[in-house]
């Protein structure tokens, strides 16, 4: 492991038991290292495993998951040797997780301030009620959020899609952790408002020097965010390159994604439709 | 053929009232594609809910077709506008199959022949008769969002409201459902009205584009001055920026 890796995962397997005992694979063989600051983008499309690739390394799979990897390490801790306890503490301190849909990542029976306080009390337990209150207000406000003294007070399904996202970045990204793993954070907001959070991630991880893994299956978006993108498909990593070099991709799966998002100029009569290749999903490596 | 005159729609907060749309005023013509873009909480979806009689309207008028929108909508109305929402997985009856999914608006409007509707809403949406007997479950995403567009079409509508009908889905599957988009409205002279944020998705179905902001119109402009970036408003010029990606230290904070 060199100095500078943050994290590193060496070929992990992820399978799920169907009801007659069959082993699905879902993530097959994934390596993958992010270094210090840097930020990976992990692209493809649903259900290509880039999810729980994200997922396996919080240690958040479903417990009818079956994996099994050769190494996992944040920084010198190794994940693998871990004991559950130990590793749990590291979740929301030293790498935190933003999840797709806030609808389903907030609770729903307590307010915004009810559960920041949940997420903020594990980082510094000793803040009294007022300061942590002050402390939510402004992490709600960090993030964009026009009226943050009534966006706390309210519940989540008083907000909208962005707002509750935004809520879940305040939650998470203002501990400054070491890791953050972004599982399409926002794919459920409008272009404005996640282009505002794109900007307050951007100002985050740089203030602390956060390592990112940002999932997404946008690729413009992770053209633009991020540093290096992995392209996934069917478990399996097809293509590794630089962000800047993703327009001139050469696996044709890369190409077909591409090519499938309308451009704002001249678009086509009908656009160009993904052409999937069966031995991208095929048992072994192509 | 859509005629929105002033409308406002008002909800009750703990506080007193919050306006979602302020004096929207818009007119689409038959067989138009009009696009409603902004962010989210500008209003898009409530004009569109609105215009299906799903929110009431607190002053102003709206028109589809022969039909006022009052308090009282008769059943001719809802059969010739239908809505497709924006999440394919909350929109379809978990319990129900594809076929009792498209079976129940036919069953609702009193329309003859169900088996061969069935049948031929599957066929225009690309799903084989395969998918007939399918839970919603056993679907992906995309093809959720078809059958939710097979539902919309099967009693015969003039005009379709689309919700955001492909922000829930991945860019490959994105340019199938805009593909079938584009060739429902050519065969079948739909009149049809997209909300999205997504200026791209706008560009490729649209002819007229309303931009919203707060609950307010803040520009109409035909498909063209959007392509070329020919627009007067700065929260319009905004919204094509981000279009485009992000840029890295460039974007400062509203």
């Amino acid at each position: 492991m060199q100095a500078d890796t943050l994290c590193e995962i060496n070929n992990l397997r992820i399978a799920f038991e169907a009801h007659d005992g069959t082993l699905t694979e879902a993530v097959r063989g994934i390596s993958l290292t992010l270094a210090r600051g840097e930020r990976l983008g992990i692209v493809g499309e649903s259900g290509s495993g880039k999810s729980l690739t994200g997922r396996a390394l919080l240690g958040l799979l479903p417990s009818s998951a079956r994996w099994s990897a050769d190494a996992m390490r944040l920084d010198n801790h190794d994940l693998l040797a871990m004991r559950p306890k130990e590793r749990r503490r590291l979740c929301g301190t030293q790498m935190s997780m933003i999840l797709q849909d806030p609808k389903y990542s907030l609770n729903p029976v307590m307010t915004v301030a009810q559960q920041m306080r949940e997420a903020f009390g594990r980082q510094s337990p000793k803040l009294n009620a007022k300061a942590m209150r002050e402390r939510i207000v402004a992490a709600l406000e960090a993030v964009h959020i026009r009226d943050p003294q009534r966006v706390a007070d309210a519940y989540p399904h008083e907000l909208s899609g962005g707002m509750g996202q935004r809520v879940m970045i305040a939650m998470m990204v203002s501990s400054g952790p070491r890791l953050l793993i972004a599982d399409e954070p926002t794919s459920a907001l409008d272009v404005l408002v996640s282009m505002q959070v794109l900007s307050v991630l951007d100002e985050m991880i740089a203030k602390h020097n956060t390592g990112l893994i940002f999932i997404s299956h946008d690729l413009p978006l992770v053209m633009s965010f991020c540093d290096r993108v992995l392209v996934m498909v069917g478990g399996r990593v097809v293509e590794t390159c630089a962000a800047c070099d993703l327009a001139h991709a050469q696996h044709p799966y890369t190409r077909g994604l591409l090519a499938a998002s309308p451009p704002l100029r001249n678009p086509p009569d009908e656009l160009p439709v993904l052409q999937r290749d069966p031995a991208w999903f095929a048992e072994i490596a192509p | 053929m859509i005629e929105a005159n002033e409308v406002q729609v008002r909800f009750k907060t703990k506080t007193g009232f919050a306006d979602a749309v302020r004096s929207a005023t818009f007119h689409v013509g038959e067989g138009d594609v009009f696009g409603l873009v902004g962010e989210s909480g500008s209003g898009k979806s409530t004009v569109l809910r609105a215009l299906t009689g799903l929110v009431p309207i607190a002053s102003g008028s709206m028109r589809i077709g022969r039909h006022t929108l009052g308090k009282h909508i008769d059943r001719a109305f809802r059969r010739e506008v239908q809505m497709v929402f924006q999440d394919p997985y909350g929109s379809l009856y978990p319990r129900f199959t594809v076929d009792q999914t498209l079976r129940e608006p036919l069953t609702i409007n009193g329309m003859d022949r169900h088996d061969a509707r069935i049948l031929d809403a599957l066929r225009e949406v690309g799903l084989g008769p395969a998918f007939r007997f399918r839970y919603a479950h056993q679907l992906s995403g995309g093809q959720r969002q078809r059958v939710a567009i097979a539902r919309a079409l099967i009693v015969e509508p003039r005009v379709l409201l689309l919700d955001e009908p492909t922000s829930a889905l991945d860019v490959s599957v994105q340019a199938e459902i805009l593909n079938l988009l584009r060739r429902l409205h050519r065969e079948r002279h739909l009149t049809m009205i997209l909300v999205s944020h997504n200026m791209a998705v706008v560009g490729f179905l649209c002819q007229r584009v309303a931009v919203m902001r707060d609950g307010e119109i803040v520009e109409q402009l035909p498909i063209e001055a959007v392509r070329e970036q020919n627009v007067a408003h700065e929260y319009t010029r905004s919204l094509l920026l981000a279009t485009e990606g992000y840029r890295r230290k460039a974007i400062d904070p509203a």
